[in-house]
């Protein structure tokens, strides 16, 4: 199934990513359009579904392109403990909606909620990254430091997991002493501070105009984050399905783009 | 590059969109996340002041809630579990299973949790026992070394 418009492949020389825009109005022309057209079709072998369809077609306008639902299940999260939250006395009034009921005084987070909104960020993910974006990891818990930072030195992204300097993204450009990129994608393994705070990279990322994905446990605030995915932020074995998936997810997208950036090197 | 940088008000792809619509930002400076977000949506919208309805957080109660209740209740001491290992059970959940088989043989319930009692008193016995024996041996071994 993987597939491209014409319009990339007419615009391959200037190497363009905008050119991905996608028209999702007129597919289904696009599609009969191509079917019919003289030259044969080209396809980069982009997912692991054998291919049989002739049709070419854009990442966006297909609903799962990196096959992101197949991950996991929602018995894998229960597995991992996702579902567990905070005391009642200290639920965030924003999350009441994510909450499946408090089993003798301890929030139970509904899973399939969890599922649900995690295969959106996951998705999301994978496309910031097949178009060549950033990905920055973040967290300041710190037993999962060494995880989070192993898990970003893997897929090759960036990770902060220490002390975060409070112009880090509005004021990037005397932080750093340099005119600096920020990431086009925040990963929030935990959107804490401390224990009672909300980190700042949640507002200035916000500030910024930088889509964030982050997990929300039952004490923190999801309306800032772009993609939130209510879920245990504590337990280190949730912690580790999290980054096992990111990373699946983003190993994915990426050889997903090298073999289009092949592609268009080889035509 | 021109922005908004006041995250309070509406969401991101508002704040860019309009932009893009006052001319503010070129076409070519469009951040790339703006095409993906616009193919999938947020299930919510990320606004700062988003309410969602309300939903009560209701109790989650089981009916064989009542045995463990009057279990914890009668037994003054219940051994610790090991977390790390999913395949041990907890003393309530050994409990509970003995209780369960002996009930589906037509029991009342008092009955049923009596011998279950009764059942799992001299089980605990016979653990305390072999323990003990354990250590002692296991004692008299080092002293002999």
């Amino acid at each position: 199934m993987s597939i491209f418009a014409r319009r990339i492949l007419s615009s391959i020389v200037s190497r363009e990513w905008q050119c991905l825009r996608p028209v999702i109005c007129n597919t289904h022309l696009r599609q009969c359009q191509l079917s019919t057209q003289s030259q044969p079709n080209v396809e980069s072998d982009l997912s692991n579904v054998p291919e049989s369809s002739e049709v070419t077609l854009d990442p966006l306008t297909h609903p799962d392109f990196f096959q992101v639902h197949k991950l996991f299940t929602v018995k894998d999260l229960y597995d991992a403990r996702v579902h567990y939250g905070h005391k009642e006395t200290s639920l965030n009034k924003h999350m009441e909606t994510f909450i499946f009921g408090s089993r003798l005084g301890h929030l139970i987070i509904d899973l399939d909620q969890t599922a649900e909104l995690l295969r959106e960020a996951l998705n999301f993910t994978a496309h910031i990254v097949f178009r060549g974006g950033i990905i920055l990891f973040i967290s300041r818990n710190a037993q999962i430091t060494h995880l989070v930072d192993k898990t970003a030195k893997e897929c090759k992204e960036f990770s902060q997991t220490r002390f975060w300097r409070q112009g880090l993204f509005p004021n990037s450009r005397n932080q750093f002493k340099a005119t600096t990129r920020l990431p086009d994608l925040c990963i929030f393994l935990g959107t804490l501070d401390t224990v009672m705070t909300e980190h700042t990279a949640v507002r200035h990322a916000a500030k910024m105009c930088i889509p964030s994905v982050g997990i929300v446990d039952t004490n923190c605030n999801p309306n800032l984050i772009t993609y939130p995915v209510p879920g245990n932020d504590d337990s280190l074995c949730a912690i580790q399905l999290y980054c096992s998936l990111f990373k699946k997810v983003i190993m994915r997208a990426k050889r997903a783009r090298e073999r289009m950036i092949q592609y268009v090197e080889s035509t | 590059m021109a922005q908004s940088r006041l995250e309070k008000i509406g969401t991101i792809y508002t704040r860019i969109t309009s932009l893009l619509k006052g001319k503010a930002i070129k076409e070519e400076d469009v951040p790339l996340w703006l095409i993906v977000y616009e193919a999938f949506p947020p299930k919510y919208e990320p606004r700062f002041d988003r309410q969602l309805p309300k939903k009560p957080v209701t109790p989650i109660f089981y009916k064989e809630d009542f045995i463990r209740a009057k279990f914890h209740n009668d037994q003054t001491f219940i051994p610790a579990t090991n977390l790390a290992n999913e395949n041990v059970k907890s003393a309530t959940q050994n409990f509970l299973s003995m209780y369960q088989t002996i009930k589906k043989e037509e029991l009342s319930e008092n009955e049923a949790y009596e011998q279950a009692m009764e059942q799992y008193v001299s089980e605990m016995e016979i653990k305390m026992e072999s323990r003990r024996e354990n250590e002692s041996s296991s004692d008299s071994s080092r002293s002999s070394k």
